[in-house]
């Protein structure tokens, strides 16, 4: 398995190809914007897209759908049965199937969005804009601040230590660093500011 | 991607290294893996989906070379030369770097969580969308740097310098300054107040 990394300008999001070595097939996570930098970069390493998966159906994470699927036939994995007009194959929490030959779990983890989908391929965890480095997704209330944490404490941060993290933005992370230095597992604002000013004092 | 596969040993849940069954921990000469890995590195200059995770590498000059996936979490880098090296996706979380040179690398979606700093430069480098939350530095300087998009969350800085820094998008929120310089560098342009987080 092998998984690259590409920034698009459109919300600074990342997107991900997972592609399988051995069939040339490969997986989008998160389509942002389908520029021709984004199809360059996949043609240019060979792969042909069979899947996409959706970690939450936010424009900035999906608007490249439509265009992609012009240009490959590929499955759509969503916790929604339709992202706009285009059908998906839903998939539930901890529900294990097959992209690319590749094994995949999904996780429900809503909080951000209700339909907030992590995906788990090995050792590598796709957490949309769940869990980014040091800061955990931003949720309308404070019920879904409670709920976020409780499904990332429960079904992410289980995970092992050396497992890696890519988020829908900012840089890579793993699950031992986010355990240890995410601002996310603090009370409230105001201790996180208060530790911020404490110390600059 | 580097190889993610576990620890052949019994309850060992962390990835086994380069060439190996077992993780650093359990493999039965890990000082002669690091050697083997050095030499092979001599005659090339691509290296890709290497995992060196916990392993020690000492007065080695790998200067220039191009990392892509690779992982030193939890490696002991002591007296090493990066300099002009390119990395891509490549993890140094928790690592003890100790006087080492990275300056004009140019490393992107990288992670130094968590990471030691000991005595390091990475002076002149493009470090874009790399993450250093947590890590701690002593005597180090990212002078002249480009730091777009990187994030420096509950890091401790001591005697170290961001002169003349693109601070862009970073995300500056440590949890101990001392001595530090941002002189020339953008700091309005970087996020310092989680109210400005909007993602």
């Amino acid at each position: 398995m092998t998984v690259f990394f590409h920034y698009s300008l459109h919300g600074f999001a990342n997107v991900y190809l997972v592609g399988n070595d051995t069939t040339k097939e490969a997986a989008i996570v998160d389509p942002a914007a389908f520029t021709i930098g984004l199809l360059n970069f996949i043609e240019d390493k060979g792969y042909s897209v069979k899947a996409v998966l959706t970690t939450h159906n936010h424009p900035h994470h999906i608007d490249g759908l439509r265009t992609l699927l012009r240009i490959y036939d590929a499955t759509v994995y969503s916790s929604n049965a339709t992202i706009g007009d285009v059908q998906c194959c839903m998939v539930r929490d901890a529900e294990v199937f097959t992209v690319c030959g590749l094994e995949v779990q999904a996780l429900s983890v809503p909080g951000h969005s209700a339909d907030s989908m992590v995906y788990l391929f090995e050792k590598i965890v796709f957490t949309g804009d769940t869990l980014h480095a040091g800061l955990i997704g931003k949720t309308m209330s404070q019920y879904g601040n409670k709920l976020l944490k409780e499904q990332l404490s429960r079904k992410v941060l289980s995970l092992s230590d050396d497992c890696i993290v890519l988020p829908a933005h900012g840089p890579p992370t793993s699950i031992g660093a986010e355990k240890l230095y995410n601002f996310g597992w603090k009370k409230t604002k105001e201790d996180m500011r208060g530790d911020q000013y404490d110390l600059f004092v | 991607m580097y190889e993610l596969h576990r620890c052949a040993a019994p309850d060992c849940d962390i990835t086994a290294v380069h060439n190996s069954e077992f993780c650093s921990d359990h493999h039965p000469d890990p000082v002669g893996l690091s050697a083997t890995i050095l030499q092979k590195f001599a005659g090339i200059d691509v290296i890709k989906n290497l995992n060196a995770a916990g392993l020690r590498f000492q007065s080695a000059n790998l200067s220039g070379k191009r990392f892509y996936s690779c992982s030193f979490s939890k490696a002991m880098l002591q007296n090493m030369n990066f300099s002009a090296c390119t990395f891509r996706m490549c993890f140094f979380d928790f690592c003890f770097i100790d006087s080492c040179d990275f300056s004009g690398i140019d490393a992107q979606f990288c992670s130094f969580a968590g990471a030691r700093f000991l005595n390091v430069s990475f002076e002149h480098s493009e470090l874009v969308h790399n993450n250093f939350n947590g890590a701690r530095t002593n005597d180090c300087t990212f002078n002249y740097s480009n730091l777009y998009n990187s994030r420096f969350i509950m890091s401790e800085f001591e005697h170290t310098d961001f002169i003349d820094c693109n601070l862009k998008r970073t995300f500056i929120l440590p949890s101990k300054e001392m001595e530090v310089s941002w002189r020339l560098s953008n700091t309005q342009e970087a996020i310092r107040e989680l109210d400005r987080i909007d993602q």
